[in-house]
């Protein structure tokens, strides 16, 4: 199967590519609006000191639903889509508070983190202009910060005069996959170029991996590595 | 042609409905109630009570507009043979409503009411009940004399209760350093509308507790307080009191024990497992801040690309 799919895209591409007329067409530095969301688990566990998992032990074996909009434009648009991308995402959890005896209490215990990214980003949309594939293959590459904070009981969690709050950051990389959805209905697809702007449509995903600990220093570490899906607006 | 030009100017008399309200000060619908309701308690037994009525097209009126209080239905008149009688609080002419009278204030003495001779008590007694306020007037037909539409206003109740309601059931969630209190009715035959608690440190020599009131008026709607900078360990007692919609308090609850306890939260987990505070940026004071440094960062990002 993955053969026969192999070979029809190879099929699809040769002509273009045998006939010299490769050349990605002139476009514009668009813009692109992605919503999407995922399933982000913090690697706490690997903070330096730790010995056991304080996330699993609040709240289970159990991932954050994640949510994030990211803007990403392009600074050049030929051979790709080369640009800055900003993402801000919100996440949180909540659990019951423990007992010294390990059991719940009363009381809700949360985390929260608000993922911010600035990134390179870099969208190989060649196969989509040029070789009419819908696929557009990316790579992002950048700078993360994650403030964070911990409620006990509707307030932020303070231990011993420790604050439970504060930012890390980081670095993080992304690649992923975007379905371009012209193809399932065209003329719309150029209705919404012309009326509205919107050049193109994508659902995508994504896998992430971001290194949210200071660069090893002491700390909580908030990295992941999770896998966000989601729909992208490119104007 | 006479009569034509007189149907014709009947005509937009005949087209506007008569209408009658009467407002007693203070009443209000709550509940599931559709009569607003004014309830007071024996605290208000000198006191003069007031309301007003709006009436429209009742210039043909035949009879005298009378609002009157009953213990029993309230029928097109005040009644004559209602036992306890109906006390009649309000009169206007049937002239005075011919000449345009269409609105009016009118108050009466709180201690009036039918009930208090029902119940063979007087105001002050410690009784439940609910009179009504009634109000009509018979409009004038041409033809049939004083016999045409009875036109009535919706009714208005009047509670008399100095009754205490009985005391909340009082339930305590046991957090840290706090202890959270919830407060739920126990009086099915009253309308408790806010509760008010208290609570002290457990004497340990049995000695009298010494109360502190705590969450002020506690609306029925949200009956929870938390009460806070407490010791973990120590027992507190908390009581509760329930107060109906006359403002009466109930005696206090059978006061509850609780003890604050030390709970772990995430935070928490976190340093007992090994974990280490600080690095760059940390406790910078909580989610605010972390709020504020992100929106900078986006602006600041916004403002470079724009």
């Amino acid at each position: 199967m993955k053969k026969a799919l192999f070979a029809s895209i190879l099929a699809a591409a040769l002509p273009a590519l045998a006939d010299g007329n490769a050349q990605q067409p002139s476009l514009p530095n668009t813009t692109i609006v992605e919503l999407k969301l995922g399933f982000y688990q913090p690697r706490v566990k690997d903070s330096p000191g730790v010995t056991g998992d304080p996330y699993v032990q609040t709240f289970g074996n159990s991932a954050m639903l994640l949510g994030e909009v990211e803007v990403d434009r392009a600074l050049y648009h030929g051979y790709g889509f080369l640009g800055l991308g900003v993402s801000v995402g919100y996440a949180e959890k909540y659990a019951k508070a423990l007992l010294a005896d390990g059991t719940p209490s009363g009381e809700a215990t949360g985390l929260i983190v608000l993922p911010i990214r600035v990134m390179a980003v870099y969208r190989y949309d060649v196969l989509a202009h040029v070789f009419h594939i819908p696929l557009v293959p990316y790579a992002e590459l950048g700078g993360i910060a994650y403030p964070w904070w911990t409620n006990k009981g509707g307030m932020t969690e303070t231990v011993n005069g420790e604050k439970g709050s504060g930012i890390r950051w980081g670095w993080g990389f992304t690649a992923g996959l975007a379905l371009e959805m012209d193809f399932l209905n065209p003329s719309y697809a150029r209705e919404a170029r012309e009326d509205s702007g919107i050049y193109h449509f994508y659902l995508f995903g994504e896998f992430n991996d971001d290194f949210a600990s200071n660069f090893g220093g002491v700390g909580i570490n908030l990295g992941a590595a999770y896998f966000t899906f989601g729909l992208a607006f490119e104007f | 042609m006479r009569p034509l030009l007189a149907a014709l100017l009947l005509l937009p008399a005949l087209g506007e409905a008569q209408t009658l309200a009467v407002t007693i000060n203070g009443a209000i619908t709550s509940g599931t109630s559709t009569v607003p309701v004014l309830a007071f308690n024996a605290g208000s037994c000198g006191s003069t009570l007031g309301g007003s009525w709006t009436g429209t097209s009742l210039t043909t009126a035949c009879t005298s507009l009378q609002i009157w209080v009953t213990a029993s239905s309230c029928g097109t008149a005040p009644s004559t043979t209602n036992v306890p009688a109906d006390v009649i609080i309000y009169t206007a002419q049937a002239g005075d409503l011919a000449n345009g009278l269409a609105t009016d204030t009118f108050t009466f003495l709180a201690n009036i009411l039918p009930g208090f001779s029902a119940s063979g008590s007087a105001c002050g007694s410690t009784v439940d009940f609910t009179n009504t306020v009634c109000a009509a007037v018979t409009l004038n037909t041409a033809t049939n004399g004083c016999t045409g539409t009875n036109v009535q206003a919706p009714t208005v109740s009047l509670r008399y209760d100095n009754v205490p309601p009985l005391p909340p059931t009082v339930t305590l969630v046991p957090l840290d350093s706090q202890l959270s209190v919830r407060l739920s009715p126990s009086d099915a035959t009253d309308t408790i509308t806010s509760f008010q608690a208290q609570y002290a440190v457990e004497p340990t020599d049995g000695g009298t507790p010494n109360y502190i009131g705590v969450g002020g008026t506690i609306p029925v709607n949200n009956a929870a307080v938390t009460i806070s900078g407490l010791i973990n360990g120590t027992n507190y007692l908390v009581q509760g009191f329930s107060v109906d919609e006359a403002s009466n308090v109930s005696v206090a609850s059978t006061p509850v024990v609780g003890s604050p306890v030390l709970t772990l939260g995430f935070y928490a987990n976190y340093l007992n497992d090994g974990g280490q505070p600080g690095g760059c940026g940390e406790s910078v004071g909580g989610g605010p801040s972390a709020l504020a440094f992100a929106a900078l960062l986006v602006l600041g990002v916004a403002r470079r690309r724009g």
